[in-house]
């Protein structure tokens, strides 16, 4: 999985996919996308082929709180708190940027990936939505902080997952996806392109179970079953005895990805969130391409 | 008293009859199992050895090749021999001072063992401790301990995110903080709505801010005081795993070390940072040593100070060490530190501590080579400090000195008890004695080595043991009873003297070897007395390039030397040069000239600086007897000079001084003396003459000179009578003096030696106190006499116009 595809192959992107990648965006902020994370993105833009494209952000918003003079900059490394003006922090913010753009150099290289770095300035979530709608995934990470767990999608990146018409993926700072694949499914309508991501996720449509699909419903389950064991051998299917039991189901997918409906209900609950910071995956939201852009915005909110 | 008659050819050479053996050859004989004529050494030896106080030291003196080292070595080996084995001695780290190491010793053969515990101890610890640290019961309480400490960051960051989210102000990230900002229906308010707000409610945002900022200030503050308890609890848990794995592993070695309280001390200190260095096991898979016992990085990291250097190994030793140490520089002595190179610095620690020779003898005996260790810088004030001391102290001579400037190791010391014994000639010996006020101290055993033994027939006999022994040693071919006698005949000339033997082993060995060459080539089973001859022929043939050209300058005549007529005021002195290990004599002509003086006889050779005190010591002597013989009454009014013709270089020694003297009474009494004798002795005050050294060499050189110009029956020299039992002349020397063709006669004074020069009597003193008309002495009382008067006149002529106090 983690071997990147040399651009010359053909990636393994069938043509019955509903999932096709040639395009991802990875969008950075001075919270979002470490260095894990980044490489993440680099090793599935290699093996899909795909051109990988990095925004950086410079929010405006935070720029002008800066400039309100009762504005302190908490250090996260034990020095002292101190006033930060907007020219100071705007060196940080170029600083940070030259830092990633030499990561995304260095990742590149080997892979002979196709990639280019763009810095914007203005608000976060409008300059990241228009630059997804020319993406065919939006590459997020979480947020680290020097405390706790890394704080996985908190309210200012959970805010983009909504406008942003692709597909999303949320990758962990220090942990790429590398391990097993896990689908939720809770309506049938959803289960094929779901199907698809889980597919285009593990790599591979070989035999041998590269997904496990957990289904809400029994009747759902059973008709399910039937099908992927017609179409998908790679694909085993097991119920989800209750959707409350998602702790059980974030065990599972430790080191791997799950892939989740963005409509999934799953995503209301607070406490799901919060297990999920306590796990160790990867997490993609997929939308059904009429329902969800018909639907807008059914998904990451707090 | 009248002069003497020539000596007989028997005097001249004191054969070694083979017929006293009573075997064909040395195979039959046992190997000498002692030593020859080294009583007082051997009795030396065995009182240092075995007096055990402190500072009894050894100092064996005595030339070279006397069998100094082999005797010393024998007798030493014999006594450790019934010694007990020393403790082995072994460096480890001491936990407490890393810069001390620890100093442990052992019964022999228990360090090496020690050494293989302490390795397969580390062995096992190497899967032990990953494998408890693998444990379901570790990782689990492992992960609680860290799931606590991040839950508790997780709690006081939700809370606050909490207590934000209550008063609408979000946490917003820079690049290396956080800012506080409000918020509107879930989005930062942006600064222009803000500065729109009224102005009580922007000061209430700035309030919650600041308060909010205080929160997480103090939650940032308490954060590394979590993880500090965090690294506790697993360091804690670390050091109780470790326990575990440890503690039984240790246990065994406790159990084998139970009697060595020094070693169960450092068990103790190894278990306990064994223990409190724990986390150095967690998060890391152990390193495993490096083949071929290489120790790569990590592991020399983590393991080097467990591991035990063993210093001083005496498991294969039987008794007590002998140790010789041929190069006894200081590092060499008393060990060194090494170090190793590592990011460009110099780094040592307890492994790369060497043993030195003293470490290695301790408990023992140490022989050293005094020339050896005197040269070595330092090494001879190292070795005195050590053994005042009476413990081995190891310490960088580049950091005594200052020539580095690193970190180093301060070793425990190792208490010292042993002998030294150091080898050197006599001249070492009596300069260290005067000079050096701690060598007194320190060396109060002299080891007196004697360079010749008395001949006789015991001694010879044990001496033909001796060459049966190097023959054996050797592998060299048995001598015949006539190589053993010639080889004897040999060993009194190389001292100079037909009653003793030379102990010079090396010399003997040298000579047998050589003969041996010599036995292979002319066929023999046998090493034979022609055998032995050769090779001493071949020896001097080897190195007397240098005497063939002066005496064939002397033939051509550049270098004038009479052997027949006769000459006033000139005779033929003998003399002897040495080059490397050859000696030669040669004649030298020494001339006098008279005049009227004050009383003086000048050594030209000392005006110019050639002659050495000794020498001008005997002139002086001269110039006293002539004073007293002749001149008791009346003032002494001669002005004589004397020199060695053609001599162009320093010359020492009072060997001529009887040969001076008769020059100087042919010169006043004006007879010519015979220049068909040459002459050799030292005279004293009161014209007796005394031995000289090289009488053989003296004899053998005029001989080789009158016989060139062809032996007249004339020739021959006079010496001293104390040396005619020195003679231990060649064949041919003695096979001429057989025919009547060469004589050596022998005096016991100058009146002798003056009578047999110039064919007239001496002379002796009748009762009327005068010597006999015609007689040399009343020549030359006669002529001092006059001289004395023409002096006397000279000076009431000088005095008549001038007043007298």
């Amino acid at each position: 999985m983690t071997a990147g595809v040399p651009m010359t192959e053909a990636p393994e992107q069938g043509s019955s996919s509903s999932f096709v990648i040639r395009r991802i965006l990875a969008a950075f902020g001075p919270a979002t996308l470490s260095s894990g994370a980044l490489e993440g993105a680099a090793d599935l833009a290699a093996r899909l082929g795909a051109e990988l494209e990095a925004l950086f952000v410079e929010d405006t918003t935070l720029l002008q709180w800066t400039e309100l003079p009762f504005i302190r900059q908490v250090s996260l490394h034990g020095l002292p708190t101190a006033p930060i003006s907007p020219p100071e922090l705007e060196l940080q913010l170029r600083a940070l940027s030259a830092d990633a753009q030499n990561r995304l150099a260095a990742l590149a290289a080997p892979r002979r990936l196709r990639w280019s770095f763009r810095i914007a300035r203005g608000q976060v979530r409008g300059e990241v939505v228009a630059a997804a709608m020319g993406a065919d995934l939006l590459v997020l990470g979480s947020t680290s902080r020097p405390f706790g767990r890394e704080a996985l999608f908190d309210p200012s990146v959970r805010s983009l997952i909504g406008p942003v018409r692709g597909p999303v993926l949320l990758l962990r700072a220090a942990q790429p996806p590398h391990g097993p694949v896990h689908v939720v499914i809770e309506a049938a309508d959803q289960a094929g392109r779901l199907l698809d991501a889980a597919v285009m996720i593990a790599g591979t449509r070989a035999a041998g179970p590269v997904a496990t699909v957990w289904v809400a419903e029994a009747p759902l389950a059973r008709k399910l079953a039937e099908e992927v064991a017609r179409a998908r051998s790679a694909v085993r299917v097991q119920r989800l005895s209750d959707p409350a039991a998602h702790e059980a189901l974030i065990s599972a997918v430790a080191g791997g990805t799950l892939v989740l409906s963005a409509r999934s209900s799953l995503l209301e609950r607070q406490t799901w969130w919060q297990d999920f910071a306590r796990g160790r995956c990867a997490l993609l939201l997929v939308r059904s391409v009429v329902t969800d852009l018909q639907g807008g915005d059914a998904g990451a909110r707090d | 008293m009248s002069p003497p008659d020539p000596l007989p050819p028997e005097a001249l050479y004191r054969r070694c009859d083979p017929a006293q053996f009573d075997f064909e050859s040395t195979a039959e004989l046992a190997p000498l199992d002692g030593v020859i004529g080294q009583d007082r050494a051997l009795a030396a030896l065995r009182f240092g050895i075995g007096i055990r106080h402190a500072n009894y030291h050894l100092f064996a003196l005595g030339p070279p090749g006397v069998g100094r080292h082999a005797l010393v070595r024998q007798v030493l080996e014999e006594r450790a021999a019934t010694e007990p084995v020393p403790s082995d001695w072994c460096y480890v780290h001491n936990f407490a001072e890393p810069h001390r190491p620890r100093a442990l010793s052992l019964p022999a053969g228990r360090g090496k063992d020690f050494r293989g515990a302490i390795r397969e101890l580390l062995d096992e610890l190497r899967s032990a401790i990953p494998a408890a640290f693998e444990s379901e019961e570790f990782r689990i309480r492992k992960q609680a301990i860290e799931e606590t400490a991040k839950k508790r960051q997780e709690d006081a960051f939700n809370e606050l995110q909490e207590a934000a989210r209550a008063r609408q102000i979000a946490l917003l990230r820079t690049p290396v903080g956080m800012i506080l900002a409000p918020v509107r229906n879930d989005e930062v308010l942006p600064p222009d709505q803000f500065r729109r707000l009224p102005a009580d409610e922007q000061k209430q945002i700035q309030t919650r801010i600041e308060e909010l900022q205080g929160r997480l200030e103090a939650v940032l503050r308490q954060i590394p005081v979590w993880e500090r308890e965090a690294r506790t609890q697993l360091r804690q848990l670390a050091q109780d795993v470790t326990t575990s794995a440890v503690r039984q592993l240790i246990d065994e070695l406790r159990g084998a070390y139970r009697d060595l309280p020094s070693v169960l001390e450092h068990l103790d200190a190894m278990e306990r940072d064994l223990i409190e260095t724990a986390d150095q096991f967690v998060g890391g898979s152990m390193p495993q040593p490096g083949e071929g016992g290489a120790v790569t990085a990590r592991d020399a990291d983590r393991f080097r100070r467990y591991w035990v250097n063993l210093l001083v190994d005496h498991g294969s030793g039987h008794g007590a060490p002998v140790v010789y140490e041929d190069h006894p520089a200081v590092q060499n002595l008393v060990g060194r530190i090494e170090y190793v190179a590592q990011l460009g610095a110099l780094v040592t620690d307890f492994n790369l501590i060497k043993s030195g020779a003293l470490h290695r003898a301790n408990s023992g005996y140490l022989v050293l080579d005094a020339r050896r260790i005197l040269l070595q810088p330092f090494a001879w004030e190292e070795l005195k400090r050590v053994l005042r001391a009476r413990e081995i102290r190891i310490e960088s001579l580049a950091q005594t000195l200052s020539l580095i400037s690193t970190v180093t190791l301060e070793p425990e010391p190792i208490p010292l008890d042993l002998k030294v014994v150091l080898v050197g000639d006599r001249l070492l010996y009596y300069l260290l004695c005067a000079l050096d006020p701690d060598f007194g101290e320190l060396f109060k055993v002299p080891v007196d080595f004697a360079d010749d033994v008395g001949r006789t027939p015991d001694t010879s006999r044990q001496f033909a043991r001796l060459l049966a022994t190097i023959a054996a040693r050797d592998g060299l071919r048995p001598l015949a009873r006539d190589g053993v006698a010639q080889v004897i005949e040999r060993a009194s000339r190389v001292v100079d003297d037909a009653t003793k033997l030379s102990l010079h082993e090396r010399t003997i060995s040298d000579l047998v070897r050589e003969a041996d060459y010599f036995a292979a080539e002319n066929g023999h089973e046998t090493i034979t007395r022609a055998d032995v001859q050769q090779a001493v022929d071949a020896q001097i043939h080897r190195a007397d390039r240098l005497r063939e050209r002066i005496y064939e300058e002397i033939r051509r005549g550049t270098i004038l030397i009479d052997t027949a007529a006769a000459k006033v005021g000139q005779l033929n002195g003998l003399v002897v040069s040495t080059l490397g290990n050859f000696t030669f004599g040669r004649p030298v002509r020494i001339t006098a000239r008279i005049r009227l003086g004050r009383g003086q006889v000048v050594d030209i050779e000392r005006e110019v600086e050639f002659g050495g005190p000794i020498h001008a010591k005997g002139v002086l002597i001269l110039q006293g007897l002539l004073g007293a013989r002749f001149a008791a009454d009346r003032p002494l009014t001669l002005h004589a000079s004397l020199v060695f013709e053609q001599s162009y270089g320093p010359v020492e020694g009072d060997s001529a001084s009887a040969a001076e003297l008769y020059a100087l009474l042919s010169a006043l009494a004006e007879v010519p003396i015979k220049q068909s004798l040459a002459v050799t002795g030292s005279v004293n005050q009161h014209g007796q003459i005394q031995a000289i050294g090289a009488v053989n060499e003296k004899i053998e050189g005029f001989f080789d000179i009158c016989r060139a110009g062809g032996l007249t029956g004339e020739q021959g020299v006079i010496i001293p009578r104390a040396n005619a039992d020195h003679l231990m002349l060649r064949e041919d020397v003695v096979e001429e003096v057989s025919k009547g063709k060469f004589k050596i006669y022998a005096v016991e004074t100058a009146d002798q030696g003056i009578e047999l020069l110039t064919g007239r009597p001496a002379g002796e003193r009748g009762p009327d106190g005068l010597y006999p008309e015609g007689s040399i002495n009343q020549l030359v009382e006669a002529r001092l006499a006059g001289m004395a008067e023409i002096v006397r006149k000279f000076g009431s002529r000088d005095d008549g116009g001038r007043s007298h106090d």
